[in-house]
């Protein structure tokens, strides 16, 4: 009984050894991000060019119904690799950046990738690194409005080799 | 007289026992103190020089240059600080630093040995080949060739 009782008593002993363990990691690693900083945010830079990219061929095409059939090929843009990636866009007329992204009809839509555009308007999350960095722009062609919406959550891939 | 042979046998069994516990117990916290070491170890070496961080601004940075390339551009761009943290890190500056997936529409950097960095662009065109050039004049450079409209359609 009393035996038992002792190894009870060195079994216990793990936990402040894993503790102090865990608090020599802890410090280690908040010493490495602290000295390398922590992580170079490229989303907004992407949602940016993304935007860029689709206001420069809105802008080159004067048909947009014809441009709203083969988006992806005219501006090419790769499909895939935006939706893989974690990109989401919205392109609408005849509505402003707000409006485009509340609204579901397609009759103003051009192109829409990915869905729940409204946190980008929220003026909380701006700082909030969970969630997507956005770019909204509004744009006039042929006295017509249109607007851009576009947004990245992409994040680097660390790959074993 | 007897039991008193007996009870001096059972001490020293006690005793081989808790011996072998000790050891036991001190193998155990031994392991746990390596692979605790040699996790820390693989994360800072995986850190040093700032490899990493070096490979996520060369992939993010080389991503916005393939987002604004055109069919049949020629793109240099100077890739020296990298270059010197892969040799340093004894990975083949030419061959393993820098790799391009046309697939996946991504380029892959990798400045040090076990781990590479990948980041995507959305632009749809292919690279055809790329090279690092080393002293080109002054700086080690990172050529990259993008295909010509044709290819892009193959």
């Amino acid at each position: 009984m009393h035996n038992k009782k002792a190894q009870f008593g060195k079994q216990i002993m793990i936990f402040p050894f894993v503790f102090l363990l865990i608090i020599i990691a802890l410090g280690i690693s908040a010493g490495v991000v602290i000295y390398f900083g922590t992580g170079y945010d490229f989303r907004a830079l992407d949602a940016s060019l993304l935007s860029y990219k689709i206001e420069k061929c809105v802008l080159e095409n004067s048909d947009l119904n014809k441009l709203k059939d083969n988006f992806y090929e005219t501006c090419r843009l790769n499909k895939e690799s935006l939706e893989k990636n974690k990109f989401f866009f919205k392109v609408c007329r005849d509505l402003n950046a707000i409006d485009c992204a509340n609204t579901e009809d397609d009759k103003n839509i051009l192109v829409s990738l990915g869905s729940n555009f409204q946190p980008c308007f929220f003026e909380g999350v701006k700082e909030n690194k969970a969630y997507a960095k956005c770019h909204n722009l509004d744009l006039l062609k042929d006295g017509a409005q249109i607007s851009i919406i576009t947004g990245s959550n992409q994040q680097i891939r660390r790959i074993s080799t | 007289m007897r039991k008193k042979g007996i009870q001096e046998i059972v001490f020293k069994m006690n005793k081989k026992a808790s011996i072998g516990e000790q050891i036991m117990d001190n193998v155990i916290y031994l392991l746990l103190a390596v692979i605790f070491l040699a996790g820390m170890y693989l994360f800072v070496s995986s850190q040093e020089n700032g490899a990493a961080a070096w490979e996520e601004f060369y992939a993010k940075e080389i991503s916005k240059v393939m987002n604004l390339a055109k069919p049949g551009d020629e793109i240099v761009l100077d890739v020296h600080k990298g270059t010197v943290i892969a040799k340093r890190n004894k990975v083949d500056m030419r061959s393993e630093t820098f790799d391009f997936n046309n697939e996946r529409k991504e380029v892959c950097v990798k400045f040090n040995r076990g781990k590479k960095s990948c980041y995507s662009y959305f632009n749809d065109v292919n690279v055809s080949s790329w090279k690092v050039e080393l002293a080109v004049p002054d700086f080690n450079a990172l050529i990259i060739k993008i295909a010509e409209e044709k290819q892009n359609a193959q």
